[in-house]
């Protein structure tokens, strides 16, 4: 295993380093898991831009919190706060932050993966665009809440109607957070839902939600290749997205993950070592093998420094089993 | 021994010795270096055939286990390169010991080699005077084994050999040419291309940039090739109209290569930076691709001329165009536009088109790196040489 499987509780299913085994792949099965990260021996295990406990933590809170209201308590805003003080602090702690979220989920808590995933995105988004700390909490907390509605509809435009029913009735969420939620369909070209608004008549935070979100839905379980995700955020820049929401996300993204592997132009093959902020497509990458056969030991390239080198071509897809 | 400190004599007898070893000639050595106790490490890299400015270790051994060492040894290297001549000094590995280098750049048959030697302590002046002596050896060895069978992977036929200079002529020669709204990118499919990519700096400010692309592949394609960049590059001196460049070019191309049944498409344009205006003439090349920020759309830059060597005393239409902020132009070699899918279908218009429209938002060198991820991700293999330019505006 190349990454520690945490289930939907919050409990380690299958711990980094253990080797996969018949019996293993159908516990796994039981819990829902389809995407594993295998370890080929490279050594570089895909590493999650929080710790393993801040993960699980804010997963099981986010599940106690959401699980009360759907069943018709009030919504405890102080834990959730609690959850995000936690990411926050973290990934303001990091000089040099770099989106790269080792996500594997299980289908049937789907929604807490998600709502805490798209908390870590925006709160990444959030620093590059230098917000400040109050304004990051507001962020993350539309952000960890944007689905809410969807404990009680899996209707796209329905579950924005209900969220902000509930958040009226049974919270005391400030009205830009409300906004925000209900607000993360609308497109920046006005062809969005439910009222169709544009450009800056959509609050800001849920421009930011509106890439976030869409970045989480594509890139769940490995439904596309990271490249592919950025590319279609690329390309709907300008109509679905705000170009600036787009741009501040791209600088904290690598198209070839910590972990890919990769053939560059002068023949060489290795693994992305470290991304290479500011250089979505420019990582450092460890030789592993040249012209001359096995590289051993290693060194590194870090494309960033040396222009005339590049990435010719992306050698793994993610292993499925 | 305790120190590397050799003589004329101790060297010439190692270097015998390497050579009837049983493993292969630059092992021998390394073992036989690393034999001196503060010793922990030498490399031998060498300078990539076909990438500019690229290095590729050739051999490289140490004592003990220090992968630090090894990452270490490629930036010591790399920046031997950019000296070129012998440098020294030393590095702090994460165990907070220093480690202390000498490296040389060695003029080989196939390139430039840089040769590393790594030490527990800072070496001595006589000890750097050993190893000048040593160099000289450690160029034969390599060169021998890289002309050995086990390496054909990168080797050149010998055949190719000599001509291996022309490979070296053919690609851009723009060194501190640091302008961040163009980039360029060459991925020869054979050891010798027939693209040819090059971007001038004229007297006026303004920047010449071609693309040509020469019948054929291989050796001949590469020879038409480096013909055609020669006359090029001396009616540049002369004239930077592109109208009258080409038109030069083609009568040129017609007396010196006139019983020669061939022909060269070229692109030849004048940027100016600062006003964004391209003034341009083609000779039936690939029509470059405008990318227009404001509509999203791309399309061909108009005008294609006859080719050159075509029909003598051709005329060459000059237009001009103007690129408007965030605006992208394309000059490209048949191998962008044409590489194909597994279902034939060319990667064409509507693959750079898709490209540019994805990857505006980046810079010119973002832009290169997404037109080859995605030629490369539509096409099974690659089939012949790519060559472009990108400007960004």
């Amino acid at each position: 295993m190349g990454k520690t499987i945490i289930g939907s509780n919050g409990q380690i299913l299958l711990r980094q380093g253990v080797k996969l085994t018949d019996r293993y792949i159908d516990h796994l099965r039981r819990h829902w898991i389809e995407v594993v990260y295998i370890s080929t021996g490279s050594n570089v295990a895909p590493q999650d831009v929080i710790r393993d406990q801040t993960r699980i933590k804010a997963l099981s809170e986010t599940r106690q919190v959401l699980g009360r209201v759907k069943r018709g308590a009030d919504l405890e805003i102080e834990q959730v706060n609690q959850v995000l003080v936690a990411i926050i602090d973290e990934l303001l702690l990091q000089d040099s932050l770099m989106i790269n979220l080792v996500d594997i989920r299980s289908h049937d808590e789907e929604l807490f993966h998600h709502s805490v995933n798209v908390a870590i995105l925006s709160t990444i988004v959030g620093i590059e665009l230098e917000y400040s700390q109050k304004k990051l909490r507001k962020l993350a907390v539309s952000a960890l809440l944007h689905d809410i509605g969807k404990l009680f509809s899996e209707d796209e435009r329905e579950h924005l109607k209900l969220a902000r029913r509930l958040l009226r009735e049974k919270s005391d969420l400030d009205a830009g957070v409300v906004n925000a939620i209900c607000q993360h369909h609308e497109h920046w070209d006005g062809q969005g839902y439910p009222a169709g608004l544009s450009g800056s008549e959509i609050c800001q935070d849920a421009r930011i939600l509106q890439v976030t979100n869409t970045f989480d839905n594509m890139s769940t379980n490995s439904r596309y290749p990271m490249e592919e995700v950025i590319e279609y955020l690329m390309g709907q820049s300008g109509t679905q997205f705000e170009p600036a929401s787009v741009r501040a996300f791209l600088n904290c993204v690598s198209f070839y993950p910590v972990g890919t592997m990769v053939e560059l132009n002068t023949g060489e093959r290795g693994v992305v070592l470290r991304s290479n902020r500011g250089f979505p497509t420019r990582p450092v990458v460890r030789v592993e093998q040249n012209q001359f056969g096995k590289v051993e030991p290693c060194y590194e390239v870090d494309l960033a420094v040396h222009p005339t080198y590049f990435v010719k071509n992306r050698l793994d897809e993610v292993t499925e089993g | 021994m305790s120190i590397i400190l050799y003589d004329r004599d101790f060297i010439s007898n190692l270097y015998e010795a390497c050579l009837q070893s049983e493993s292969t000639p630059l092992v021998a050595l390394g073992e036989e270096l690393l034999k001196a106790d503060d010793v922990s490490a030498i490399s031998l890299w060498s300078e990539h055939a076909q990438v500019q400015g690229a290095l590729t270790r050739v051999a490289y051994q140490q004592k003990g286990k220090q992968d630090q060492l090894a990452v270490e040894d490629q930036k010591i290297a790399m920046r031997s390169q950019e000296s070129q001549e012998p440098i020294n000094g030393a590095v702090t590995l994460p165990t907070r010991k220093a480690a202390y280098y000498w490296s040389t750049p060695l003029a080989g048959k196939r390139g430039d080699y840089y040769f590393n030697v790594w030490c527990s302590r800072r070496l001595r002046e006589e000890e750097h005077d050993a190893l000048k002596l040593l160099a000289p050896h450690v160029v034969r060895l390599a060169d021998i084994v890289l002309s050995s069978d086990i390496f054909s992977v990168q080797r050149v036929n010998r055949e190719l050999e000599a001509t291996q200079f022309i490979q070296k002529q053919l690609m851009p020669q723009i060194d501190g040419l640091d302008v961040g709204f163009l980039a360029y990118r060459t991925l020869p499919v054979h050891e010798l291309g027939g693209d040819y990519l090059d971007i001038l700096r004229n007297p006026d400010g303004t920047l010449g940039l071609t693309v040509a692309d020469a019948m054929g592949h291989g050796m001949p394609a590469a020879f038409v090739m480096l013909m055609a960049r020669t006359i090029f590059r001396l009616i540049t001196t002369v004239t930077t109209t592109p109208s009258e460049v080409l038109a030069e070019l083609n009568n040129h191309f017609i007396s010196q290569l006139g019983h020669v049944d061939t022909f060269v498409t070229q692109f030849y344009g004048r940027f100016d930076a600062a006003r964004g205006r391209l003034t341009y003439a083609n000779a039936g090349h690939n029509p470059p691709v405008h990318f227009q920020r404001k509509t999203g759309e791309a399309t061909f830059l108009p005008g294609r001329g006859v080719a050159l060597g075509g029909r003598p005393n051709s005329e060459y239409t000059q237009l001009e165009v103007e690129l408007a902020q965030g605006d992208i132009l394309v000059i490209y070699s048949d191998g962008l536009r044409e590489a194909r899918g597994a279902d034939h279908s060319q990667f064409g218009l509507e693959g750079i088109a898709q490209t540019l429209l994805k990857y505006r938002e980046y810079n010119a060198d973002g832009i290169c790196d997404g037109l080859i991820r995605n030629v490369m991700r539509h096409g099974e293999g690659q089939s012949d040489d790519i060559s472009f330019i990108v400007i960004k505006r």
